[in-house]
């Protein structure tokens, strides 16, 4: 039998089974991950150690301490005004959210796909996309009212655009030797979407997760702001009114912690373990 | 049998590729197809696998009775998925059970990749990533193989090895192939017969059945002498011109 001639073949790699589930492998990746925790964390901590220390220098009128915003969110925290406006603003962004991937996906995927359906929309997605988001809030609170179906209403037209760009992107670089393959062996349609199609649309999907998470939670403050009578942009709005500086911060830093864990404890490492192929 | 019959075969109103394009190809026959870059060789192995239906014509492929022809293809380039290993690759065609993956194993150790079989292509060289297509393209076992130029991007002992292999794996497994090139060569080396074609349209200008005893490698004596003398007797063959009526001899 013919033995392979080539030298130039890197190590090979271990069963991913055993890598991924034994003691030593779960110990390893978690070290790894404290160690990158660290890292990333070292410049906020920084950021709060010299913020902390110019307060009590200069002691600034319109700057609380650190101390004093982390105090008071403790507080808001046991009253339970904090958690309660954190959980509408949440569900809000996670509605606006799956329903702006979801609608941008198809829409994105289908002018990807057909050169029609491209030459059709591309108009009124690239004004979609240069539309001011205020305009967009402002107006469907007037048309369907100070209500939840406005705000997310307003959050998924403002959001749609990017997302369908991103996966309009995603579906005209599919690789269509790879399809071939697919259909060359008959492989059933499930699979080939599963592990043809897929695969390849996955860091679009990531891209605009991330970058759609980043805006919609955004949106959804402005929104909050502007015609809700609950919710963390409401809050602010609140705040706002009295001057109380250390409030708004409470609720920001609050909000964004919790904005930033999913994308670290979740968008990040899903991303790292299917691109797990493109670092081996 | 293999009974290929493209009456026309065209790209929107251009000229056709191929017309009357007709040939035979017998069970556990290996036939090379040989004809200059660009006569549409490989728009014919793609109209065999059902890639293109856009065509006027007949592909008939029966080998065993009632039972539809399970056809592979071994492309150009090895057209694995960069994220799946090597036994994911070899399984998607067949899908994921306990008795694929025992004959996933059995291929992949018969042609030299098991011990990479938790390796992503990247991390395999051409060689191997070509011995992975090869083992993707027996799992199915078909019968009938399409090869377009599988051994054009590798280096000389590399696609020597590989030559061999998938004749090796061809006569264990009793599969009829049916192969593209336009290496006479390599072609001569492999099959038992060469249909020579001409381009644009592509049609079968020579059909020469190739009598020399086997195991054959690549620049074998015997070869050798057969190749000069097909040249000398067709030296424009190569060129795929149209050769006078008479000179189309029976395989």
């Amino acid at each position: 039998m013919a033995k392979p001639s080539d030298s130039s073949i890197s190590p090979v790699m271990r069963p991913l089974k055993g890598d991924w589930f034994d003691g030593a492998g779960i110990a390893a990746r978690w070290t790894r991950f404290a160690g990158k925790l660290f890292s990333r964390g070292l410049s906020v901590f920084l950021l709060l150690v010299v913020w902390q220390a110019g307060v009590q220098i200069f002691e600034p009128a319109l700057l609380p301490a650190p101390s004093a915003v982390a105090q008071l969110i403790w507080q808001y925290t046991l009253d339970g005004d904090l958690l309660l406006h954190l959980g509408i603003t949440l569900r809000r962004v996670a509605l606006s959210f799956a329903i702006a991937m979801l609608l941008g996906m198809v829409v994105g995927l289908l002018m990807g796909h057909y050169r029609r359906v491209d030459k059709f929309l591309d108009g009124l997605v690239t004004l979609a996309l240069n539309l001011p988001a205020l305009v967009v809030i402002i107006l469907c609170f007037i048309w369907l009212g100070l209500n939840d179906v406005a705000a997310v209403v307003a959050v998924v037209i403002n959001k749609v655009p990017n997302i369908a760009v991103t996966f309009r992107e995603g579906a005209k670089n599919i690789d269509r030797d790879l399809l071939a393959v697919a259909k060359a062996y008959r492989v059933p349609f499930m699979r080939t979407l599963r592990q043809v199609y897929l695969p390849q649309l996955l860091p679009y999907f990531l891209a605009a997760a991330r970058c759609g998470l980043a805006l919609v939670w955004k949106i959804v403050l402005v929104v909050e702001l502007l015609g809700c009578s609950e919710g963390v942009g409401f809050q602010l709005g609140n705040y706002f009114q009295l001057f109380d500086i250390a409030s708004i911060l409470a609720y920001t830093f609050a909000f964004v912690a919790v904005v930033y864990s999913v994308e670290v404890f979740v968008l990040q490492p899903w991303e790292r373990s299917v691109s797990r192929w493109r670092t081996c | 049998m293999l009974d290929i019959h493209i009456e026309r075969k065209s790209y929107g109103d251009s000229e056709p590729v191929i017309a009357d394009l007709h040939f035979e190809v017998h069970s556990g026959e290996f036939v090379a197809l040989v004809g200059p870059s660009g006569a549409g060789k490989s728009t014919l192995l793609q109209l065999i696998c059902g890639l293109d239906k856009d065509y006027r014509g007949t592909v008939a492929a029966r080998f065993q009775p009632g039972v539809a022809a399970t056809t592979a293809v071994m492309f150009q380039d090895p057209r694995l998925m960069p994220w799946l290993t090597v036994e994911q690759n070899i399984a998607l065609v067949v899908g994921d059970s306990e008795v694929n993956r025992r004959r996933a194993a059995q291929l992949m150790a018969a042609v030299g990749i098991f011990e990479h079989r938790y390796s992503y292509p990247a991390q395999l060289s051409g060689g191997m990533k070509k011995r992975v297509a090869l083992a993707r393209a027996f799992i199915t076992k078909p019968d009938l193989l399409l090869l377009d130029e599988p051994f054009s991007s590798l280096d000389q002992p590399a696609a020597e090895e590989l030559r061999q292999l998938t004749r090796q794996l061809c006569t264990e497994h009793g599969v009829t192939v049916l192969y593209v090139t336009h290496d006479l060569p390599e072609a001569i080396s492999l099959a038992d017969r060469v249909l020579f074609l001409s381009p644009s349209p592509m049609r079968v200008v020579l059909d020469k059945a190739v009598n020399i005893k086997r195991p054959r490698r690549l620049g074998d004596a015997a070869a050798v002498v057969f190749l000069a003398r097909l040249l000398e007797q067709y030296p424009d063959i190569l060129k795929g011109h149209k050769l006078p009526t008479q000179a189309v001899e029976a395989g």
